[in-house]
C-alpha cells in the first residue's frame, strides 16, 4: 500500500486548519530579505544526536532534513529526501526512493549509504543520543547496540538512491517518527571532521544553511542555494536570544522582531488592530493538558464517581477567558481534527449539579476532609489556572493544595507517582495519535514513559497494539476513537483544554504559518518589502 | 546551682569589676541614651513609624473579611457591559485587580506581611548563625577559628544569587527554604563582623581575669562577650532586614521564592510583567510598596547605627 | 608588597578546593536523574543508561568528584550536559560581556556618585544635601528586577528612545538600559559613601590653608579631598564589582544581555552540572580576585595599610 496516501489523508487534515493559516497564495512571491525571529534561549547545537530543546528543533528544522520532513502546519509530513516510499503487505518493509541531486551543504549528493551512517550513529550507544529509541523497532537495533553486531541488518542500501527499512514488527508511526529532526542525513565526513564540535558546524541537508552565531545573543541562517527543492524565498533567518514573552511583544511593537507569540495581556489589543487582520496565524497543537488521577492510590484510584465530580467541578470557560482562547475546550485525548478525533468539543463539561450528585454517589456528600497536594511545574499560566480550579474544587468540598514544583521535580514526583491528584499534558513527538495514545494509556507506558495516571486496562492495551500494528488508516481511525471512547468511561484523566499558539507577524511577512508541533518551517516564507 | 558557681567566678579585683562596668556596652544607661538620640532623628523616627504602620496592617489585614487576596472573579459587569480582568482601579479595588480578577490592594497587604516575616525570621537566622560562629571562632582562636574562617571565606567567594536559587531546588520552594537560602548567604559577614568585636573584646582584661579565675567558655561568651556585642548585633540586624527583603522578592520574581498561590510582592510584580505595557499600576502598586519596606528598614537602621555608637560623628 | 600577593594567592587555593567540594555536593544533591535529564523526555530506559555510562554518571560520587577535578586540573571545565558544548568556549564567550556591562555601571555610579557625594559635602545641610542623602536611601532600596522593568517600559515602550533588550557590542546603546538599571543603585550607595567621606576630610586643617593661601575652591576639593576621600569609596567600589559580576542575573534576564549571570541562570535552569560548576568556580576566582586587587590598591593609596601588611608578613 502506498503511504502517500496517508499523506495526502495527512495534509486533508491540515488543510482543516487552513483557514486559519496564513495564506497568500494569490501574491507572487519575492525573493530576498532577512527575516527575524526569536528563540527563548540559545540553541546551543545542532547535531541530530543532541537535539531535545524547544529552541534547538525550532531551528534544527530549517537547517537539518531527513527521508521525510514535517508540513509547515505541523499536522503530517511531506516528501524530504525521500521523493516516494511504500510498505510492505505485512508491513514490515518500509522501502524508499531518494531523489537524485539532493545535496548536503557541503556540495556533495545524499545517498542511501549517508542514512543507514546517519541511522547507526544516532542507535550506536557511544553517541548517547536521546533519539536511539525512535530506532528500537528496526531489525537487528538490539544487537547493534549490545555490540553484538556492527551494523543495523534492518537498514539495507539497495543503491545509490533505495533505501529499505524493516522491522521487527508492523508499525504504522514509524514514517511520522522519521520526520524527527534527529533521524536527519548528516554527511560522514563532515561528522569526522569536526568531531564533538559537529554540532557547531553543522552540514546538513536542509533548505537553510548555519550562518552567523553569536552565541546566547543571535544566531543566522541562510538560505541553501543548492536545495532539492529550489533556494527558499528568504535570504536568512536571524534568530535573537529573547527569553521572556513580554519582551518579545515590546520587541514587535518597536518592529525590531518580526514574529511573536501573543502573550493574554496583548491578545484584545493585537486581534482587535486591523494592522494584523492579515498576520495572525493559530496552530492547534498536538498537546492536551488534563487533572489526573493517580489509579493506584485512594480516593480517587477506585471510586470513578469521584472523579467524574472532579471534571464535572471544572470551570474551563473561565481558563480559556484567562488565557484568552489560546487554548480549545477538550472532552477527550485526541484533537478532532487528528486520526481518531471525535466531534469538537465547544463548550465547558462543568455542571455543579452533577458534580455535586456524583460527590454524593462517591459517598462524600459534604465533602473531604483531605486537603490534596496537587503537583505541577511553576509555569506562570499553570498557577493561575490551577487557582480557578482550586475554587472550583473548593465548592464541591475537594481541597486542594498547589504544588508548583521545578520541572524536574515536578517530572520525578509525576513519574513515581507521588500524587493522588496532578495537573499533567501530552504533547505529541511526532504527528500521529499513536504519539498520544499509547503513551498516556498503555500500561507498559507506566510512569515516566508517559501513563502518569498509572492506569491499566488489558482490553485498551490490546486495542492500542492493534491500532499500532495496523496499516490501514480508516481501521486506525475506527480503533483510536474506540479506544478514547473506552478511556472516557474509566475517567483516569479529567481533560482541560488544548493548546492553541496563536503568532503575530508583522504585516509584510507573508505566508507564515505556525506549527502544531512548534516547529516553524521557514523555506515558504517570504516578505513583502 | 551553676549561677552560684558563674558568679563566684567574678573577677574579685575591684578594678576589674569597675572596669566591667565601665566598658559594658550593653549596660541600661546606653541604651536609653541611644533611644534619646533616636528620638532626635527626624528620618529614623519617620523610618520607625512606617515600620510600625506596616506591621498594623499586616496583622489587621487578615481580620477584615472585605480584604481576600485569593477572590478570584472571573467577569465582571460594568454599565451593563461584560469586562474580562485585569479591572482598572475603582472604587471596589483601589489598586486595580490582577488576571483572575483578585484584588491587588489585599494581595499588596498579604504580600507586605510575607516581606516582614521574611525579613525579620531570615535576618534572624542569618544573626543567629552568624553570631554563633562568630563568637566560637573568635573565642576558642586556633584551628576551630581558622576551619569557620575558611567557611567564610568560601561562602564568600559565592555567586549569592546562584547558591541561594541552588538551596530552593534542593529544599523545594516554601517559605522556610527561602529563609534558609537567605542565612546561608548571608551569615559570613555577621561571623566576621561579630568575630571582631569578639576578638577586641577577649583580649580585655577583664576577660583575661575571668578566664584566668577559671571561668568556663560558654559563661564567658554569655555573660562577657554576648552583651558587650549586643549593639553591634542590632545594628547589624536592622541593617540587613531589607537586604532579607529584597532577595525574597528577587528570588520570587523568579520564580525560586514564595511558592506562588501565596501573595508575595515578587510574585506579583513577576505576574504583572505580562500586563507591564497595556495596565501599568498592576505593576507599579506591588513595587512601591516593596521600595516603601525597603527604604523604612533602610533609614531607621541607620538612625539605630549612628544611635548606637556613641564614638559616631553627628554627619546630618 | 609581591610577598604579600603571593600570600593571598596561596591563600585562594583552599578557598577554591572547599569551593569545588561545597558546589559539587550541592549540584549532586539537585533533585532529579541527571541522565534523565540529558535523555530528554521521550528517551526510554535503554538510552538513558547508555547515556549514564558515557558520562561516567554510574560511577559512585567521589570518584565522579576526582575525575572532575583531574578534568580541571588540565584546565578542562568539561561539555556542557545540555549544549554539549566546551564549557571554557562558552564562558569565554560570555564573561567579557557581563564584565563589560560591570564596568559600564561602574562608570555610571562613579561618576554620578562620587558627583553628588561632593556636592552634598560641600553644600552641607542645603536643600541639595537632603536631595542626594534621599537618592542614596532610594538607591540601597530599589528592587533592581522591579527597576529594570520600569526603565524598560519608560525608555522602550513609552518613549522609545532606546532598544528594549539585546546586546550589542562594546559600549553600545543597548548597555544603557542595563547599566543604568545597576548603576543608578551604585551611585546612590556610592553618593552616600562619598558625601560622608568628603565631611571628614573637608574641615581639616590642610585645606583650610590651602584655601587662605587663596587657591580656588574647586581646585582644592579636587586636588587634596579626593585623595583622602579615596579609601573609602575604593572599598565600596571593590564590594560593588564583585556585587556586579555576580548579581547581573537579574538584569541580563531582563534585557536578554548575555552575559555569564544569564548562563548561570541557564545552567541552572537546565540542571546542566557542569556549566553550572564551571560557573560558579569562574565568579568565585573573579569575586577573589577583585578582592585581592581592592587590597593592594589599598596599599597604595594608604600607607598606613601597607605597615600593617608588613607586619602582618612578620
Amino acid at each position: 500500500m502506498h503511504i502517500r496516501k496517508l499523506v495526502s489523508l495527512l495534509l486533508a487534515l491540515a488543510l482543516l486548519c487552513a483557514p486559519f493559516a496564513l495564506a497568500e497564495e494569490s501574491e507572487e512571491p519575492k525573493y530576498g530579505g532577512t527575516l527575524v525571529a526569536y528563540v527563548s534561549a540559545d540553541p546551543m547545537n545542532f547535531d541530530p544526536a543532541t537535539l531535545t530543546a524547544w529552541d534547538q528543533n525550532i531551528v534544527a528544522a530549517n537547517i537539518l532534513e531527513g527521508l521525510v520532513r514535517l508540513n509547515p502546519e505541523g499536522t503530517g509530513i511531506e516528501e524530504g529526501i525521500a521523493k516516494e516510499w511504500s510498505v510492505s503487505e505485512d508491513g514490515l518493509t518500509w522501502t524508499f526512493i531518494l531523489r537524485e541531486g539532493a545535496k548536503f551543504h557541503n556540495g556533495r549528493e545524499v545517498v542511501a549509504q549517508d542514512f543507514k551512517y546517519s541511522f547507526e550513529r544516532i542507535a550506536n550507544p557511544e553517541t548517547a543520543s536521546s533519539a536511539a529509541w525512535m530506532l528500537n523497532k528496526l531489525v537487528g537495533f538490539e544487537e547493534f547496540q549490545n555490540g553484538e553486531a556492527d551494523e543495523i541488518t534492518g537498514i539495507k542500501v539497495v543503491d545509490d538512491y533505495t533505501l529499505e527499512l524493516t522491522l521487527v514488527e508492523p508499525f504504522a508511526p514509524f514514517i511520522s517518527m522519521l520526520a524527527s529532526a534527529s533521524l536527519a542525513v548528516v554527511p560522514q565526513e563532515a561528522v569526522e571532521e569536526y568531531g564533538e564540535d559537529f554540532g557547531l558546524n553543522v552540514v546538513a541537508a536542509g533548505p537553510f544553511t548555519l550562518g552567523q552565531w553569536n552565541f546566547n545573543q543571535d544566531l543566522t541562517i541562510n538560505a541553501f542555494e543548492d536545495y532539492w527543492g529550489g533556494r527558499p524565498y528568504l535570504d536568512a533567518v536571524k534568530f535573537r536570544v529573547i527569553n521572556d514573552e513580554n519582551t518579545r511583544i515590546v520587541e514587535f511593537d518597536a518592529g525590531t522582531l518580526d514574529i511573536a507569540w501573543i502573550t493574554p495581556a496583548h491578545y484584545e489589543r493585537i486581534t482587535s488592530d486591523p494592522t494584523y487582520a492579515d498576520s495572525i496565524g493559530y496552530a492547534y497543537t498536538l498537546h492536551t493538558a488534563f487533572l489526573m488521577f493517580n489509579m493506584e492510590q485512594e480516593p480517587f484510584g477506585s471510586n470513578k464517581a469521584l472523579r467524574e465530580a472532579v471534571w464535572y467541578a471544572l470551570d474551563t470557560q473561565a481558563v480559556l477567558e484567562l488565557l484568552q482562547y489560546r487554548a480549545s475546550y477538550a472532552d477527550r485525548l485526541l484533537l478532532p481534527d487528528m486520526l481518531g478525533g471525535g466531534e469538537e468539543c465547544t463548550e465547558s463539561p462543568r455542571n455543579l449539579e452533577l458534580a455535586k450528585e456524583k460527590m454524593a454517589e462517591a459517598g462524600y456528600p459534604d465533602g473531604i476532609d483531605e486537603v490534596f497536594q496537587v503537583i505541577t511545574p511553576a509555569w506562570n499560566n499553570n498557577i493561575k489556572i490551577l487557582e480557578i480550579y482550586q475554587q472550583n474544587l473548593k465548592e464541591i468540598g475537594i481541597n486542594i493544595e498547589i504544588a508548583a514544583m521545578d520541572n524536574t521535580a515536578y517530572n520525578e514526583a509525576r513519574d513515581n507517582g507521588q500524587f493522588k491528584i496532578a495537573w499533567g499534558n501530552v504533547v505529541a513527538a511526532y504527528p500521529d495519535p499513536d504519539a498520544m495514545v499509547y503513551t498516556t494509556f498503555h500500561s507498559s507506558n507506566i510512569g515516566s514513559a508517559g501513563n502518569y495516571a498509572r492506569y491499566s486496562n488489558p482490553e485498551v492495551d490490546a486495542l492500542i497494539e492493534q491500532a499500532r500494528a495496523s496499516t490501514d488508516d480508516a481501521e486506525r481511525d475506527e480503533l483510536y476513537r474506540q479506544i478514547d471512547d473506552m478511556v472516557l468511561e474509566d475517567l483516569p484523566y479529567a481533560y482541560l483544554d488544548h493548546n492553541i499558539y496563536v503568532d503575530v507577524c508583522q504585516p509584510y511577512v507573508k505566508n507564515y504559518c505556525p506549527s502544531a508541533l512548534d516547529v516553524t518551517t521557514y523555506h515558504r516564507v517570504w516578505l513583502d518589502k | 546551682m551553676k549561677k552560684e558557681r558563674d558568679g563566684n567566678y567574678l573577677p574579685k579585683n575591684p578594678r576589674y569589676r569597675k572596669m566591667l562596668e565601665n566598658e559594658d556596652l550593653g549596660s541600661r544607661s546606653l541604651y536609653s541614651d541611644a533611644w534619646k538620640r533616636l528620638k532626635k532623628d527626624k528620618a529614623a523616627m519617620i523610618g520607625l513609624g512606617m515600620i510600625v504602620l506596616f506591621v498594623i496592617l499586616a496583622v489587621i489585614a487578615p481580620l477584615i473579611p472585605a480584604l481576600d487576596p485569593e477572590a478570584i472573579e472571573s467577569r465582571r459587569i460594568v454599565d451593563g457591559e461584560t469586562i474580562l480582568p485585569p479591572y482598572p482601579p475603582s472604587l471596589q479595588n483601589i489598586m486595580g485587580s490582577d488576571q483572575l480578577g483578585r484584588d491587588i490592594f489585599s494581595r499588596v497587604l498579604y504580600g507586605v506581611r510575607v516581606s516582614l516575616l521574611v525579613g525579620v525570621v531570615a535576618r534572624g537566622l542569618t544573626m543567629l548563625l552568624g553570631v554563633t560562629l562568630g563568637v566560637v571562632s573568635a573565642y576558642y582562636g586556633g584551628w576551630v577559628d581558622a576551619l569557620i574562617m575558611r567557611i567564610t571565606d568560601i561562602f564568600l567567594a559565592f555567586p549569592v544569587m546562584l547558591l541561594a536559587m541552588v538551596i530552593t531546588l534542593i529544599l523545594g520552594p516554601s517559605l522556610m527554604t527561602i529563609c534558609i537560602a537567605i542565612m546561608l548567604v548571608g551569615w559570613p559577614d555577621v561571623a566576621r563582623l561579630i568575630r571582631g568585636q569578639a576578638l577586641k573584646l577577649k583580649n580585655k582584661d577583664y576577660v583575661r581575669a575571668s578566664r584566668a579565675l577559671g571561668a568556663s567558655g560558654l559563661w564567658i561568651i554569655v555573660k562577657q562577650i554576648l552583651p558587650n556585642c549586643l549593639s553591634l548585633i542590632i545594628v547589624s540586624f536592622s541593617m540587613g532586614v531589607p537586604g532579607a527583603i529584597m532577595y525574597e522578592a528577587g528570588m520570587s520574581f523568579f520564580g525560586y521564592g514564595i511558592p506562588a498561590p501565596a501573595p508575595s510582592l515578587g510574585n506579583m510584580i513577576s505576574d504583572a510583567r505580562g500586563y507591564m505595557t497595556v495596565c501599568p499600576w498592576y505593576i507599579l502598586f506591588p513595587g512601591i510598596a516593596l521600595i516603601l519596606i525597603v527604604v523604612a528598614f533602610n533609614i531607621f537602621g541607620d538612625g539605630l547605627n549612628d544611635a548606637l555608637d556613641p564614638y559616631a560623628r553627628r554627619r546630618s | 608588597m609581591f610577598k604579600y600577593i603571593l600570600r593571598r594567592l596561596l591563600i585562594m587555593i583552599p578557598v577554591l578546593i572547599g569551593l569545588t567540594i561545597v558546589v559539587f555536593l550541592l549540584v549532586n544533591v539537585l533533585p532529579g536523574d541527571t541522565a534523565r535529564i540529558i535523555a530528554g523526555d521521550y528517551a526510554d530506559e535503554a538510552t538513558v543508561q547508555s547515556i549514564r555510562e558515557a558520562y561516567g554518571l554510574d560511577k559512585p560520587i567521589h570518584i565522579q568528584y576526582i575525575n572532575y577535578i583531574k578534568d580541571l586540573l588540565h584546565g578542562d571545565f568539561g561539555r556542557s550536559y545540555h549544549s554539549r558544548r566546551d564549557i571554557a568556549t562558552e564562558l569565554a564567550n560570555v564573561y567579557p560581556k557581563t564584565i563589560t556591562l560591570a564596568l559600564a555601571t561602574e562608570v555610571v555610579g562613579i561618576v554620578l556618585g562620587v558627583m553628588l557625594g561632593m556636592i552634598a559635602a560641600v553644600r552641607r545641610g542645603s536643600l541639595v544635601d537632603r536631595g542626594v542623602t534621599a537618592f542614596g536611601v532610594l538607591g540601597l532600596s530599589i528592587p533592581q528586577f522591579w527597576f529594570a522593568l520600569i526603565l524598560q517600559l519608560l525608555f522602550a515602550v513609552t518613549l522609545q528612545w532606546l532598544p528594549p533588550s539585546g546586546y550589542g557590542v562594546g559600549f553600545d546603546r543597548y548597555i544603557i538600559l542595563p547599566a543604568l538599571t545597576l548603576g543608578i543603585p551604585s551611585a546612590g550607595m556610592m553618593a552616600r559613601v562619598s558625601r560622608s567621606a568628603f565631611l571628614e576630610v573637608l574641615p581639616q586643617n590642610y585645606i583650610r590653608t590651602t584655601r587662605a593661601k587663596g587657591l580656588q575652591e574647586r581646585f582644592i576639593i579636587w586636588r587634596h579631598t579626593m585623595k583622602n576621600a579615596l579609601i573609602p569609596i575604593l572599598s565600596l567600589v571593590g564590594t560593588d564589582i564583585s556585587r556586579l559580576i555576580t548579581g547581573t542575573m537579574i538584569v541580563e534576564s531582563v534585557f536578554s544581555w548575555p552575559g555569564i549571570g544569564k548562563y548561570g541562570y541557564d545552567a541552572l535552569f537546565y540542571k546542566d552540572m557542569p556549566a553550572l560548576q564551571a560557573t560558579v568556580l569562574v565568579l568565585a576566582v573573579t569575586i577573589c580576585g577583585v578582592n585581592l586587587i581592592v587590597d593592594i590598591l589599598y596599599g597604595l593609596v594608604d600607607p598606613r595599610v601597607r605597615v600593617s601588611q608588613k607586619g602582618g608578613q612578620a
